[in-house]
């Protein structure tokens, strides 16, 4: 028996761990302080940088993506609300955790620990300079969302006409001793705004910031829109928010070129920060581990003791679906301490095609609702969960069931756990409790059944291979995981050698030498240098790739594909680089003992990007610049450094390396206008513009590094692939939940999925490598029922099916002529269902007789 | 016609629309009883011929729910479903038949309270517009 895992906090880190915990087999227990789980992603109707609804684009794949409902169905998760923790103890082999849930104590022995607390908004009170908690229109930032959220419902208009917000409240501030950003709250402020701004053009709204720190991956563009859209960014510190009793508005002092400016607002918002609580600091203090805000990283390692693990935003501030991947790769470390079990299904089998004999059953309703169903349908069964369904099933031999109940999507979900109570999948039907026309559609849903013909079902086995396509560090991460646990790894890679960009870094050669080291000793993976993928054809378990080497051309069969391409160092982006003294950052270390002889240096950040024809943040440039500033002054304390900036984005823990950059007298100056690097004989010369002061400089540095960032390497694969990029980096199913799937079967990660550090692309490939393994690890696809199906004595092979095919799931087969389906790929939608114009094609739920026949019962 | 109650057919998407009204429900909101909710995977899987036929057999008014544009779980079925609901309109409108009975609306997962008022709304309005007329000319 596996000993379980123990997660503390449901938030998206701490279930998306469990999640990938229980799907590998492994038994995971959450212990949620609150009453229910989710945290703070169920409150958020709205996400950035798509401005979409969340819970609408919940995956419908399986394993779907939407953490929630699948951990509270999930056989292997067991949930403890209400929990408060007595005490923690690690040893060798595991963890002993004391704890009380609903006032009853406990005590579990698990393997590992995760801590997945996450943060608490910051307490706006505690800043009454701006006028936080003293009046009633100074809204923190999360209910002010709320409030949005409820006049859109409404379709009200605002009564609030001016609003300003005000960033870094309870971040970035060190008289209330939180030195670091918290990361996310620009991008939800910038949200907030452009949610109101959508509803509601008139509103004026400002937003007063320090520095504007929007770099994932297309946040840059939601940034600039926001702007398009007339939402004032002013650069300045608010001084103080004061009402004045005769209006009830607000005066905000803040400064503006240089003197005091004041201006009224109806209401003020302020972005509050991230705040760990204090239980898990004391938690912390009792387990031992030192937590000192002023450090560039909260936690040395992410096991902070043994066997105990922090992720999510405990572990660093990040936004949600870096919380999603952090979770992942948390649970990736403890996977692979275990094994994947697999999970084995049977195949379903029918003795006739006819449904015979029909069960209703009200699940979990009222009695009022059971008196009002019992009057026309006698027979119906009231029942408390599912077991009792299964065992009135075998009971009175019945091989349907219309099961009423409250809440759909659960029952389904816990429906798929029992195996559909031994009943044939086709032959239950769900029935919500809410409807008006209830006992109509329960007589719709028997007409239903007895129209429905069903088919035997059974489960196509993959044979476990996956392509990696790229052997830089992401591919190899991934690759040392799928081999540990069993699964066949073919690398495929242009160059000559593994290890990507990394191998012209000193200071990762250690690193990316020991992935190499490993992946070249497993049995596992296999490695084909200089090769490329010329050719790609297939579906999930049985993709067919033509790989050509210099020698000649193989044809590989896999189940599954990762594009871990990276990404290229960008050259040549400012017109006097030379690479000799003007040269970009990626160069850095190489030529670090020359660089820390000279007298001055320029940093210059944002070289040819965030400008309007290549509107990218490359993420990773400021925190580098900064870092290297460092360096350079540490060896000798004498250099002069200037750092010219739009703006310095170095987000989390990494805001303290930017203010001890300050105190050791690296200057910051930030730019609006391109500056000038201009060359007069032998000599360098640098003019910049100042912002806010408006006073022009001129240095003569020796050298001038460019911060230019990483292109991601992607034209070549996504052309083969036929997968969509933006600004060359892959697009991802999901932007916000599914951020390393793009298709079914083709995952990625690293560089060329967005611009990242080294650690998250190691993180990013863990949690890819978990994705997949457990996709693999039953070596078996999941034979779903919610999907279309093709009567071939109707289809005539118009193809139109094919056509209409948003996940094209439906192919030709030009031997018989007719149209099919890839069961493992059709989502259900039912799309090629409706542009049928002989009805061939057919949703099995929703069939067309069946449908008719419904519309009728329920026109009545 | 003052007891008029309409009769509402509501083609909902599973992950909007449907959900929403699920959220209407469990949040004990009021809306009217008229409508009589048919679950659809996607507003794309609407076959127009369902709306017809609701509309033949005598339904006063059809509502279609689907996801806000660019939220679609398949992607783009809410715009195919837009596109058809435009033509139908046209053969409605060419068949001498009042087009504003079929109501396509955009309503996500988390807007219960926007279901609710569509349903009131919709309600109104075909108490305003009287019953259907093929209610008493004709099957066919």
């Amino acid at each position: 028996m596996v000993k379980p895992v123990i997660v503390v906090g449901s938030g998206f880190a701490g279930l998306s761990c469990a999640f990938h915990l229980a799907e590998a087999g492994i038994p995971v227990i959450i212990l949620e302080k609150k009453e229910k789980l989710g945290g703070y992603f169920p409150q958020l109707k709205k996400q950035f940088p798509t401005n979409s609804c969340g819970v609408c684009f919940m995956h419908p794949d399986y394993p779907a993506y939407c953490p929630y409902i699948e951990a509270e169905r999930h056989e292997n998760i067991t949930v403890y609300t209400n929990v408060s923790i007595q005490n923690i103890e690690n040893y060798q082999e595991g963890v002993n955790i004391k704890f009380s849930a609903d006032g009853i104590l406990n005590e579990i022995d698990g393997q590992a620990l995760v801590i997945a607390t996450g943060y608490e908004p910051f307490d706006i009170s505690m800043k009454p300079d701006l006028g936080g908690g003293l009046y009633e229109n100074v809204y923190p930032a999360l209910n002010f969302e709320d409030h949005i959220y409820d006049l859109i419902a409404e379709n009200k208009s605002l009564p609030q006409r001016k609003i300003a917000y005000i960033q870094c409240v309870g971040s970035r501030d060190l008289k209330i001793k939180r030195p670091y950003c918290s990361s996310f709250c620009c991008m939800y402020a910038i949200k907030q705004a452009l949610l109101i701004k959508d509803f509601d053009p008139d509103v004026d709204i400002s937003i007063f910031y320090m520095d504007i720190r929007s770099f994932g991956k297309d946040y840059e563009r939601y940034y600039l829109s926001a702007r398009e859209k007339g939402i004032k960014f002013i650069r300045s510190a608010v001084a103080s928010v004061k009402k004045r009793p005769s209006t009830g508005k607000l005066e905000v002092l803040y400064t503006k070129d240089g003197s005091a400016t004041e201006e009224t607002f109806d209401a003020v918002v302020l972005s509050q920060g991230a705040v760990i609580e204090k239980s898990i600091l004391d938690l912390m203090k009792k387990l031992d581990v030192e937590i000192d805000f002023y450090k560039p990283k909260l936690f040395e390692d992410r096991e902070i003791k043994r066997n105990i693990f922090v992720t999510g935003t405990l572990y660093d501030p990040m936004d949600i679906p870096d919380s999603a991947i952090d979770g992942i790769a948390t649970a990736s470390k403890i996977i692979s301490r275990n094994m994947i079990t697999p999970k084995i299904l049977a195949p379903v089998k029918v003795k006739t095609q006819k449904v015979a004999k029909i069960g209703i059953f009200l699940l979990g309703c009222d009695n009022r609702l059971d008196d009002i169903v019992r009057t026309r349908f006698s027979e119906a069964l009231k029942v408390k969960d599912l077991d009792e369904i299964q065992y009135a099933v075998r009971e009175n031999k019945f091989d349907g069931a219309v099961i009423i109940t409250d809440d759909i999507r659960k029952t389904s979900g816990f429906l798929e756990n029992k195996n559909y109570c031994g009943l044939h999948i086709d032959s239950v039907v769900l029935v919500p409790s809410f409807n008006n026309a209830l006992l109509e559609e329960i007589s719709a849903s028997i007409q239903k059944l007895r129209q429905v013909k069903r088919n035997n079902h059974v489960p196509k086995a993959l044979n476990s291979k996956v392509c990696i396509i790229g052997g830089g560090l992401a591919g190899l991460v991934s690759a040392k995981f799928l081999g540990e646990m069993g699964i066949n790894v073919v690398i495929v890679e242009k160059e000559d050698r593994l290890g990507g960009r990394l191998l012209e870094i000193p200071s990762r050669l250690d690193l990316v030498k020991n992935y190499i080291k490993y992946v070249e000793d497993n049995k596992n993976i296999e490695i084909l240098l200089n090769s490329k993928v010329k050719d790609v054809e297939g579906r999930l378990g049985e993709y067919i790739l033509q790989i050509e080497s210099k020698e000649d051309v193989r044809k590989l069969k896999v189940d599954a594909l990762l594009v871990t391409t990276g990404g290229i160092p960008r050259k040549n982006v400012v017109v006097q680089e030379d690479g000799k003294r003007v040269f970009t950052i990626f160069d850095f270390e190489n030529r670090f003992d020359e660089i820390s002889k000279s007298k001055r240096v320029v940093f210059k950040q944002c070289a040819g990007s965030r400008t309007e024809d290549n509107p990218v943040c490359y993420k990773v440039c400021c925190k580098k610049a900064v870092m290297s500033a460092i360096a350079l002054k540490n060896k000798n304390p004498e250099i002069e450094i200037f750092i010219l900036h739009k703006d310095i984005r170095t987000y989390g823990f990494s805001e303290n390396l930017y203010r001890q950059a300050r105190a050791m007298g690296i200057q910051f100056i930030r730019y609006s206008q391109e500056p000038e690097i201009m060359r007069e004989s032998e000599k360098l010369k640098v003019k910049v513009l100042e912002d806010g002061t408006n006073s022009e400089f001129i240095f003569e540095p020796e050298y001038v590094l460019l911060s230019s960032g990483m292109n991601p390497n992607t034209e070549e694969v996504a052309e083969v692939l036929g997968i969509g990029t933006t600004d060359g980096f892959i697009n991802p199913y999901n932007q916000k939940t599914g951020l390393l799937d793009i298709k079914n079967g083709i995952y990625s990660a690293g560089l060329c999925l967005a611009p990242n550090y080294t650690e998250d692309v190691i993180k990013q490939a863990e949690a890819v490598a978990v994705r997949i393994a457990i996709k693999l690890a039953g070596r078996q696809l999941y034979v779903k029922f919610n999907t279309a199906f093709v009567n071939p004595k109707y289809c005539c092979g118009c193809e139109l099916c094919v056509k209409a095919c948003p996940v094209s799931a439906r192919y030709m087969d030009y031997e018989e002529k007719i149209a099919r389906v890839d069961e493992a790929l059709c989502e259900g939608c039912g799309n090629c269902a409706m542009v049928c114009a002989n009805k061939a094609s057919q949703h099995k739920v929703f069939e067309h007789k069946g449908m008719l026949k419904t519309i009728d019962l329920m026109v009545g | 016609m003052s007891d008029f109650e309409p009769k509402i057919i509501g083609f909902l998407c599973n992950w909007c629309t449907y959900t929403g009204a699920d959220l209407a429900g469990t949040a004990r909101i009021q809306y009217p009883s008229n409508i009589r909710v048919i679950r659809m995977m996607c507003s794309g899987g609407v076959d127009m011929v369902y709306v017809m036929k609701a509309l033949l057999e005598g339904a006063d008014g059809v509502l279609i729910g689907g996801c806000h544009p660019g939220d679609c779980h398949y992607q783009s079925g809410n715009f195919k479903a837009r596109r058809r609901v435009a033509i139908l309109k046209k053969i409605l409108q060419q068949l001498g038949y009042n087009e504003d009975r079929v109501w396509l609306r955009w309503i996500s997962a988390s807007e219960g309270k926007k279901f609710a008022n569509t349903v009131t709304e919709m309600v109104e309005y075909l108490k305003k517009l009287g019953p259907n007329p093929f209610k008493y000319t004709g099957n066919i």
